[in-house]
């Protein structure tokens, strides 16, 4: 199980940082990349990591009005809830991305939704694209 | 004078991009300049004249690679010419025809044909004295590039006048022939900035505004503008004929970059209940570019 993380350098990176300085424990199957802002994170970006194998990817920026750059968490909430919508169109979950807004002090949020995260990706079993490419591992 | 050597073939266009090059008057004024050596579509030719044949100096290929045959014969092209052209966004990304990814062949199949039993079988045909072979049906639609290296590109649905001038003295240079600005350049409907608060149809009232700030799904600003904007000067919005930009990886994911941050509220409910089959209007001419270039399924 593989779930790539696009984090936010403001609030949600911060968030994951404070939650290893507390030692809350949230699922070793995420990778966490950090960005300048949730904004930047292209839709291309998320579609590669599906194609590359990644089982789920989920965006998490600033909460709403707090975005450093006045509404980039905004333009990343839209831009995953409208590819939800046409990954079924591919054969893939629409849950299997998500976006989530948390703010840098909120530890526990941002622990508690990479559990949810983690379980329902492990739910949906692996992606497809790398089930069906490697049928053999 | 040397004349120069050219070679057309169509795998699974529809032959419009090889008719836009006879549209032209100037292709018949300097036809003293260049012989047509091969050309399915227009001159007697068959697969053991391409084969007699040792050098093409300039070879246009047009469509997208579906069949086995297709393969072969743009392999073969390869091998004997100078420079290959891609010609129309088949060729380029794929096309229209791309969208037949969404389908598995077995689907694509018993569609056109009724039930499976009625499917032809790759065979050989034994008619008289002649020996035939059904071409193999594969899996995926391809572009051009993905099967052989490519040197040009010219996208187009067709490819426009001033895009087939600068190709018609055989002797270019740059990798993309297609314009560097956006159909928002020529487009008569202006606008100063774009906010989207609702999502319409292309039927709907139009009130002659820019299609996007009215809420219509227009890929005007993601479009090479060598079209003139011709399609909304008769009042229907772009529909990207003209594929991505060549630095663009996957013209699909910039239509939903784009939406997302011209969007004044979160439309992506509205979008995907007006636009049922969203993934096939923004990816209807560069589906086999797209990073995920088909539907994913059991082999």
């Amino acid at each position: 199980m593989k779930i790539i993380a696009f984090a936010c350098q403001w609030c949600a990176y911060r968030s994951a940082d404070l939650a290893g300085t507390l030692k809350y424990e949230y699922p070793s199957s995420i990778t966490i990349i950090k960005v300048p802002c949730s904004g930047r994170v292209e839709t291309e970006f998320i579609l590669k990591a599906l194609a590359e194998g990644a089982d789920g990817v989920f965006v998490a920026g600033c909460p709403k009005n707090e975005c450093h750059y006045r509404k980039g968490n905004f333009v990343a909430e839209l831009k995953t809830s409208i590819l939800s919508n046409i990954l079924p169109e591919f054969g893939l979950e629409s849950s299997r991305i998500a976006f989530l807004e948390v703010s840098s002090s909120d530890a526990k949020k941002f622990v508690e939704f990479a559990r949810n995260f983690d379980e329902r990706v492990r739910s949906l079993g692996r992606n497809p694209i790398r089930r069906y490419s490697h049928e053999k591992d | 004078m040397k004349k120069i050597k050219l070679a057309f073939y169509s795998a699974s266009g529809c032959s419009g991009c090889m008719l836009s090059f006879f549209d032209l008057e100037e292709f018949f004024i300097s036809s003293e300049r260049f012989s047509i050596v091969w050309a399915p579509m227009f001159t007697n030719s068959k697969l053991e004249d391409l084969e007699k044949i040792d050098k093409i100096d300039v070879t246009f290929i047009e469509g997208s690679i579906r069949l086995s045959e297709h393969e072969e014969i743009v392999k073969i092209l390869r091998e004997k010419s100078e420079k290959v052209v891609a010609l129309g966004t088949c060729a380029v990304f794929g096309g229209v025809p791309g969208l037949s990814n969404f389908y598995s062949t077995e689907e694509i199949l018993s569609e056109v044909f009724g039930s499976d039993k009625e499917v032809p079988k790759p065979r050989l045909l034994l008619d008289g004295k002649y020996e035939l072979t059904l071409p193999e049906f594969r899996d995926e639609m391809r572009r051009v590039e993905e099967v052989i290296d490519v040197d040009h590109f010219v996208p187009g649905c067709p490819p426009s006048e001033d895009q087939l001038l600068k190709i018609i003295d055989f002797n270019f240079e740059e990798k993309w022939i297609v314009e560097k600005s956006s159909v928002c350049n020529v487009c008569p409907r202006k606008a100063e900035e774009i906010k989207v608060s609702s999502v319409k149809r292309a039927f709907e009232r139009d009130d002659g505004r820019c299609f996007l700030i009215q809420g219509i799904l227009c890929f005007g600003p993601l479009t090479p503008g060598n079209c003139e904007a011709t399609c909304v000067k008769v009042n229907v919005p772009c529909r990207g004929c003209y594929g991505a930009f060549p630095n663009v990886r996957d013209f699909g994911a910039k239509v939903v970059d784009l939406l997302s941050s011209i969007a004044e509220k979160n439309i992506a409910e509205e979008l995907s209940r007006k636009y049922p089959n969203l993934a096939r209007v923004i990816y209807a001419y560069t589906l086999p570019s797209a990073i995920i270039n088909k539907r994913v399924r059991k082999r």
